[in-house]
């Protein structure tokens, strides 16, 4: 039997003089996990830490079987990651293309003809390729947080961690989002965070609920719905 | 319309041999010509042939920059890293803004004193670092810090970029202004050693916050060591140069020394 993907235990961290996390304990393996919470909860916190961007103070971290603590581990961890922060934050001079041909080369695709072909295959798989050519500032909210999430998928990541996918959608562009999460989570893992627990609850093989930092609930969405009435 | 090409011809063309005849614009002209065209073409072909129109439909071109980066010996894809980054382009507009203020500057005041000269060229690199890295002038900072390429690597690279652009623009600045003396260059190492400092201090700090106190503490040390000494070129003497050369060599060993602080979340 593997081990599950993301493994925290009584993982701490301050940020800003107060504690972002508190003693998180949390099991995530393939499927959808999605953060609920409040903002300020501690969810971004959790995913960033979850990306490798941040340490913990106190605690221990697995994620893939391996420790970001450690520079070699961190480096094959992030190999096989997808990260969609919450602030992408999208160069609006380039178009969707160069934008995530650039984030390409952060991930290693050096050799430009299967680089290229690796950005296609992403831009088709979140519907962008028509727009591949479109300047990303001439794009909706929508279409720009599509090109994010284009990104995150390059090299088809066992590990894929989203901070608020959803966030800018349409209702018809949200429910093409779950599809697609839902698709990508039947071999994978995914760890999202969201603030449309309902929507995301249908999609979702887990749900954590965060408040001040620390995990309140997780389980089935069902079993949060009898929990929390 | 000409006369349908025959098969063998046909097959030939398919396989990318010259062929007589003006075969193109027949195939122009007879989709039943171009069905058959496409018969004969081996899928790995069309697919190659497929992705080449599609490069150059929606890949972004290769810039002028990207072909000399590349010309000098750099990969494509660092190549692309430098002339695709919207914040280095910024960062290279001030450093060269600054320069050519400053080249205008010095030329006012002439080759008689060079202390302003040499005091304020090491300068500019440090405003095109300041802005090359970090959370508030790259939108793509938190995606790449998740990613594999080192954002220690991605710093140097940046920061190299800026050094040698800014240096080079400074040196023509120097040459024209003070000819072929020895103050038109005595600024270079004094450059390299506080682009590694602000590299080093970028560790710690922001590289804005790095940038603005190492500039500083280099203007407040030339002035004091100048009076303390009672040369106000001091710093830039024999001697002098020797010192900055020696903290230039520890601030590449620190450096390296304290490269992983680059790799989770950076100062802001």
């Amino acid at each position: 039997m593997t081990a599950p993907a993301v493994v925290l235990r009584g993982v701490g961290k301050r940020l800003g003089g107060r504690a972002a996390l508190d003693g998180v304990t949390l099991t995530a393996g393939g499927g959808v996990t999605a953060l609920l919470g409040p903002n300020g909860s501690g969810k971004t916190t959790l995913l960033r830490l979850l990306a490798t961007v941040l340490a913990p103070d106190r605690g221990e971290v697995r994620l893939l079987g391996l420790d970001p603590g450690d520079e070699a581990q961190r480096l094959r961890i992030r190999r096989s990651l997808g990260y969609l922060p919450q602030a992408a934050g999208l160069h609006p001079a380039l178009t969707a293309f160069a934008f995530v041909d650039y984030v390409a080369i952060l991930k290693e695709w050096r050799e430009r003809p299967a680089r290229h072909r690796e950005v296609r295959r992403v831009l088709h798989l979140v519907g962008l390729e028509d727009v591949s050519g479109a300047r990303l500032g001439t794009l909706s909210v929508g279409l720009r947080r599509r090109v994010g999430l284009a990104q995150a998928l390059l090299g088809d990541p066992a590990l894929l961690v989203l901070d608020e996918p959803a966030a800018g959608l349409d209702p018809e562009q949200r429910l093409d989002l779950l599809d697609l999460l839902a698709r990508l989570g039947a071999d994978r893992t995914v760890v999202l965070s969201s603030h449309d627990p309902s929507g995301t609850a249908v999609i979702c093989d887990q749900v954590v609920l965060v408040e001040a930092g620390a995990v309140r609930f997780a389980g089935p969405p069902a079993a949060l719905v009898l929990e929390r009435g | 319309m000409s006369a349908h090409p025959p098969g063998p011809l046909l097959r030939a063309y398919a396989g990318g041999e010259p062929v007589a005849g003006n075969v193109d614009a027949h195939l122009l002209a007879c989709a039943s010509c171009r069905a058959d065209l496409a018969a004969l073409v081996s899928p790995t072909r069309m697919a190659a042939s497929w992705e080449a129109i599609a490069d150059r439909l929606d890949a972004p071109p290769v810039t002028p920059l990207e072909r000399l980066l590349t010309w000098l010996g750099l990969h494509e894809s660092s190549a692309r890293l430098v002339a695709a980054t919207p914040a280095l382009q910024v960062s290279w507009t001030l450093a060269v803004a600054a320069v050519v203020a400053f080249a205008a500057l010095v030329a006012r005041v002439g080759p008689q004193d060079p202390l302003p000269f040499l005091t304020i060229a090491p300068l500019p690199p440090l405003l095109g670092i300041a802005t090359a890295y970090g959370p508030r002038v790259d939108p793509t900072h938190e995606i790449g810090l998740a990613a594999p390429l080192a954002s220690f690597r991605l710093f140097l690279l940046r920061a190299a970029a800026v050094l040698a652009a800014s240096t080079l623009i400074g040196a023509a600045a120097g040459l024209a202004s003070l000819g072929l003396a020895w103050t038109a260059v005595g600024w270079l190492l004094p450059a390299l050693a506080l682009v590694l400092l602000t590299l080093l201090a970028s560790s710690v700090v922001s590289p804005v916050r790095a940038a603005a106190g190492v500039g500083g503490t280099w203007v407040a040390a030339v002035v004091v060591l100048g009076r303390i000494a009672e040369d106000p070129l001091v710093v830039f003497g024999p001697a002098g140069q020797a010192a900055v050369a020696l903290v230039a060599a520890a601030a590449a060993a620190a450096l390296v020394a304290r490269r992983a602080a680059f790799d989770q979340g950076s100062p802001s």
